[in-house]
């Protein structure tokens, strides 16, 4: 599988919330680029903008100025139904909390886009089984989320995220509620999924022992892409040291 | 099976007893609106039959004024009006009748009777008026005739006996099929006796003649507006005028029960709507995460509000699959408890079913509506965790003016001129939008309570200052949609107890007459009025003198070239007359009208013969016969409901023909003075109380025979167990539907409860104790049933001054808005006892888990 050219490119975004009575500029300006698939971090600290981009690039919002190309398409000025239809089919999204639908199995939450896309049932549960499969959950299928552990749980939102073979795969703090030997096997999984299916993931995380499994790291920093750096051996505490985060 | 459906599937399934709560509201909303419209039907059922025995069933009928006979074409003219769903023709003469085999007395005399006949069409005639045998059978032949005991004494015949008509020429072979229940009154009544139309015809040599014909019209037709716009069809001659019955206002009356049915229905499921709403917008507030992960994955707005519709469509079908067969069950129950107050039987309505399937899938897409929007409306953003937050007082102001302006617009339709479209914009625009309007506006009386009233309450139950109040302002549309749903039980109640208690004075209570009466058709003499007068059982005596007289110097009832006929002059003492009965003043009024009757010099006329006969208060007439003539100024117009139904009773219904076009009323004193009639036909008579009407009976007609007596007591008695029994039916479903609503609030109280779990963690952390959460939710509870009690109430009386309007506009019937204060009362205490109970599953939601379950189950939603 070839990934289009540029997969995420972001010229001059800019957000700005509501709090209360005053508003509150979340993104000045960013400008980002990522050209070849791999796995990607986007780090910075609380109240940086690093969510805000995320959700711009995964549909869930839009920009109040720039431009966003995610996939080699340009999503800012999409009308609501197109959005809605990117999301589905030509992105996925992982989320810290998991995010699954607590009354539907494990092969139900990994269908949904599919069934939301109309696609018939026996087709839906091969796609899904499929995924599971690959991901190590065949096995629980069958299973609710509460009757998940947090690892097996994330998977199954992956499983969901890559159903349609998206290009682009957006994970905000995935591991935020994991513990540290079950985070460290979802970077591995991300990792090699970024490499066998030429995915380009782009992580969100504060975390420097997240970002040394990425390929390129992106700081954010007051609502701007301050610098971006490869990763390219470094550890956990130079990662650190370059992005001058303290550890959690 | 298309997305919606598999995420409207989804969304049903995941809340197992929400969505039965849901199905169980509509479920009691079918089954009310069922057993109510049954009920409504079984109660009009017995009042027809009780009136029909009484007046008989004719809405309309064709006479002549002055018994004279007419063409039976007339007859199929009739039948051929397009409102007009029955038509029978009566003849009336009389015969002579012997026994076939000439059978004689001990004495050697041929038994004989001449018996007013009445010729009929057997076959329709039922349809007009009970046919009680007290022996024999109904005829089934041609020649079968029914004789009354005063015949069948005369001959001393009994069914199955063969007679003949004596007459000029070939007898005519008569068979008697059997007695008829007639009221007895030997010295009073000639014999009578019921034959074929047709025979009659033959025997008494009046082919083709009728001397009336009785009307049914079709349902929903109008029987004044039918007489006035065919009055021009009929014969100069005749008379076309609305029936007795009509007249005394009983069938508006059925007309206003069934306007009360549609009002009944709409607010039955509209409160199961209102159910429905709120439960469905707590389950999106509380599902909102879910639907916004829905969202991220790429689910569109649309599928997510087709899905709530489907939903409610869902929740509907089955509710009414459910609901239906239970009301038929409900209604039978209801038969079994009232069925001595309900002597017509127990009816069905097919109208109500179909309201009922209708009116549910109605409240479950109605009620579907504001929670599809919500989730339409829920960002994918809001999957990153959202808690709670207060509405902005925008909001609130935004609701009240929507409330308001709901409000308004029944306020506007009810300007509508035409009484009929009043009332169809009413039903079907006005009345849902007034609901829907109080309903929202629950929630701006929700924050008045939050605000005034919830302070009281944390100091009476001991809750930390502002706690209460900021715990139902954070969610305060929540709260108030959950008052809104209680308050449909309470304003069913208090307009419905608003309008019967003034229906009971107002109306009912004017239905007044004698307890009693004495009748002799050849006239009560002085010296039996005395006898009677002077029984120690007797209270109070008026009597009536009848007689026919003749109006000189003005052509009366419009009829050219004919000479003024006879009126009936009725002979009263005014003062024990007005004393004993309840007159309707058309015209003039007793102060003016009283004087005038007791020097002689006035009379007061029925209400037709003023607005028929072109004569107005102060005109003249000149009464008398060729001897003796004076003449009176009319000083007043009356009719009487009353006086309608006790005329019947005594079957004389000829004299009342008479009176209701050409009736007189003038003192006694001058009947005696100036035409020298000394004779009463009929003495009405008031009894001591502690008197039994049967002992009464037997006593006056032993010392005066000849004189037959009745009770009134009676009558009045079985009137108003018929609208008691009306009121016991209303009763049960307003407070049918305060339960349905506290069951459905509860269960909503329970997931308001179950979304708040996250803050009650917190609460029981920081080391807020059980017990404080208990008085928490049950100080909500108090609110809420204390704004539904309120919003209900104001509901209650705006409803019954529409019924008050609609009764008076379409039904004719006075009604006033009157405060029901005790049952008011009662259904605040019901209300308030049962959301109280209601929220104890609540309650153990809440306490049973330890702080830091609540915490886990309340983050992730």
């Amino acid at each position: 599988m070839t990934a289009p050219a540029a997969t995420v490119r972001v010229r001059g975004v800019k957000k700005e919330y509501a709090l209360g009575d005053r508003r509150v500029a979340a993104l000045r300006g960013v400008d980002l680029e990522i050209t070849e698939p791999g796995f990607y971090a986007i780090m910075g600290p609380s109240g940086s903008g690093k969510s805000t981009l995320l959700h711009l690039l995964a549909a869930l919002d839009r920009p109040d100025a720039g431009e966003i190309e995610v996939g080699g398409e340009r999503i800012d000025q999409l009308p609501e139904r197109d959005l809605t239809l990117f999301r589905r089919r030509r992105i996925g999204i992982v989320f810290q909390q998991f995010n699954l639908i607590s009354t539907l199995s494990a092969l139900d939450n990994v269908t949904l886009p599919a069934m939301l896309d109309g696609v018939a049932a026996h087709e839906r549960q091969a796609m899904g089984l499929k995924l599971l499969h690959a991901l190590g959950l065949h096995h629980r299928s069958s299973h609710r989320p509460d009757a998940l552990s947090g690892g097996e749980q994330q998977r199954v939102a992956i499983a969901r995220a890559l159903l349609f073979e998206p290009s682009v795969l957006l994970a905000d703090e995935p591991t935020g509620n994991l513990d540290s030997h079950t985070s460290q096997q979802m970077w591995t999984l991300l990792k090699s999924l970024a490499a066998e299916r030429r995915l380009t993931v782009l992580m969100v995380t504060h975390e420097p022992s997240a970002a040394v499994h990425c390929r390129r790291v992106f700081v954010i920093r007051d609502g701007r892409i301050e610098t971006s750096f490869d990763v390219d051996g470094l550890d956990a505490a130079e990662l650190a040291t370059r992005t001058q985060l303290a550890r959690r | 099976m298309p997305p919606s459906w598999r995420l409207a599937r989804n969304w049903l399934a995941g809340k197992p007893w929400r969505l039965a709560m849901m199905i169980g509201a509509v479920t009691l909303a079918c089954a009310l609106v069922v057993a109510v419209s049954c009920a409504v039907a079984s109660v009009r059922q017995s009042l027809d039959k009780g009136l029909t025995s009484f007046l008989g069933a004719a809405d309309a009928r064709i006479i002549h004024p002055f018994n004279g006979r007419f063409s039976v074409d007339l007859l199929e003219t009739v039948r051929a009006w397009p409102e007009v769903a029955l038509a029978t023709g009566r003849l009336g003469s009389s015969l002579t009748l012997v026994h076939a085999d000439q059978r004689r007395n001990a004495e050697g005399e041929l038994l004989r009777s001449t018996p007013n006949a009445l010729g009929v069409e057997f076959e329709n005639e039922v349809e007009f008026r009970p046919m009680e045998l007290v022996e024999g059978q109904s005829p089934r032949e041609a020649n079968d005739i029914l004789l009354d005991p005063i015949a069948a004494e005369e001959l001393k015949a009994k069914a199955g006996d063969a007679l003949e008509v004596q007459r000029f020429g070939e007898p005519i072979a008569l068979r008697v099929a059997g007695v008829l229940q007639r009221p007895r009154l030997p010295a009073v009544q000639r014999p009578f006796i019921e034959l074929d139309r047709h025979v009659l015809e033959e025997a008494a040599g009046h082919t083709n003649e009728l001397t009336s014909i009785l009307i049914i019209v079709k349902d929903g037709v109008d029987v004044m507006r039918f007489c006035e716009a065919h009055k021009g069809d009929v014969p100069e001659t005749l008379s076309l005028e609305p029936s007795d019955r009509i007249r005394a206002g009983f069938d508006r009356q059925a007309d206003a029960s069934r306007l009360g049915f549609i009002v009944a229905s709409m607010l039955t499921f509209m409160s199961a709507s209102f159910i429905i709403v709120t439960a469905m917008t707590t389950s999106v507030a509380q599902r909102q995460r879910e639907m916004a992960v829905t969202r991220c994955v790429g689910a569109s707005r649309g599928q997510l509000f087709a899905s709530q519709i489907l939903a409610g469509l869902i929740i509907s079908i089955v509710g009414a699959i459910l609901g239906i067969p239970l009301g038929i069950g409900l209604t039978g129950l209801l038969y079994w408890y009232y069925s001595d107050m309900l002597p017509g039987g127990l009816a069905i309505a097919p109208l109500g079913l179909e309201l009922a399937l209708l009116g549910a899938i109605a409240a479950g897409v109605i009620g579907a509506l504001y929670p599809a929007w919500l989730a339409s409306h829920v960002s994918p953003l809001q999957a990153m965790g959202v808690q709670a937050r207060p509405p902005r007082r925008r909001s609130l102001f935004i609701a009240l003016g929507l409330a308001l302006a709901l409000i308004t617009l029944q306020l506007l339709l009810f300007q509508i001129p035409d009484p009929s479209q009043r009332f169809f914009w009413y039903a079907y625009v006005g009345l849902p939008s007034l609901q829907a309007g109080y309903f929202i506006v629950a929630v701006p009386v929700m924050f008045i309570a939050a605000i005034l009233i919830a302070p009281l309450l944390e100091a009476i139950m001991r809750l930390p200052a502002g706690m209460l109040r900021q715990s139902v302002l954070a969610t305060l549309f929540r709260h108030g949609f959950t008052a809104g749903a209680l308050m449909v039980g309470i304003a069913i109640l208090v307009s419905s107890w608003s309008n019967a208690q003034s229906l009971l004075n107002d109306w009912l209570g004017k239905i007044k007459f004698a307890d009693a009466f004495a009748y002799r058709a050849m006239g009560i003499t002085p010296q039996q009025q005395k006898i009677i007068n002077e029984l120690p059982f007797v209270e109070q005596t008026c009597p009536l003198a009848y007689l026919p007289v003749r109006v000189f110097d003005r052509q009366i009832f419009g009829i050219r070239g004919i000479a003024p006929p006879n009126v009936t002059l009725f002979g009263f003492d005014p003062d024990r007359f007005l004393a004993m009965n309840s007159l309707d003043w058309y015209a003039g009024s007793p102060e003016s009208a009283l004087p005038r009757l007791r020097d002689g010099s006035g009379v007061i006329v029925a209400d037709r013969f003023l607005t028929t006969q072109q004569v107005q208060l102060g005109d003249k007439l000149k009464l008398g016969s060729s001897r003796v003539q004076k003449e009176y100024e009319i000083v007043g117009s009356v009719s009487s409901a009353g006086l309608d139904i006790v005329t019947q009773l005594f079957g004389i219904r000829s004299q009342y023909t008479e009176m209701s076009i050409s009736a007189v009323f003038i003192a006694f004193s001058e009947v005696e003075r100036t035409f020298d009639n000394h004779d009463a036909l009929m003495m009405q008579v008031n009894l001591k109380p502690d008197v039994d009407d049967e002992q009464a009976t037997k006593a006056v007609e032993k010392a005066v025979p000849g004189v037959s007596f009745r009770s009134g007591r009676a009558i009045m008695k079985e009137i108003n167990e018929i609208a008691v029994g009306a009121m016991a039916v209303n009763t049960t479903v307003a407070f049918a539907a305060l339960i349905l609503a506290s069951l459905g609030v509860g269960n909503i109280i329970l997931a308001n409860i179950h979304g708040r779990r996250y803050e009650y963690g917190v609460l029981r952390a920081v080391g807020g104790q059980r017990g404080l959460l208990v008085r928490l939710i049950l100080g909500e509870a108090v609110l809420i049933a204390l704004a539904g009690a309120t919003v209900g109430t104001s509901l209650g009386l705006h409803l019954a001054a529409i019924g008050a309007a609609n009764y008076r506009d379409l039904a004719g019937l006075p009604v006033r808005v009157v405060v029901p204060w005790l049952p008011t009362l009662s259904g605040w205490l019901a209300l308030l006892a049962l959301t109280v109970l209601a929220s104890w599953p609540g309650i153990r939601a809440a306490i049973k888990p330890n702080p830091s379950a609540l915490l886990a189950g309340g983050r992730h939603g």
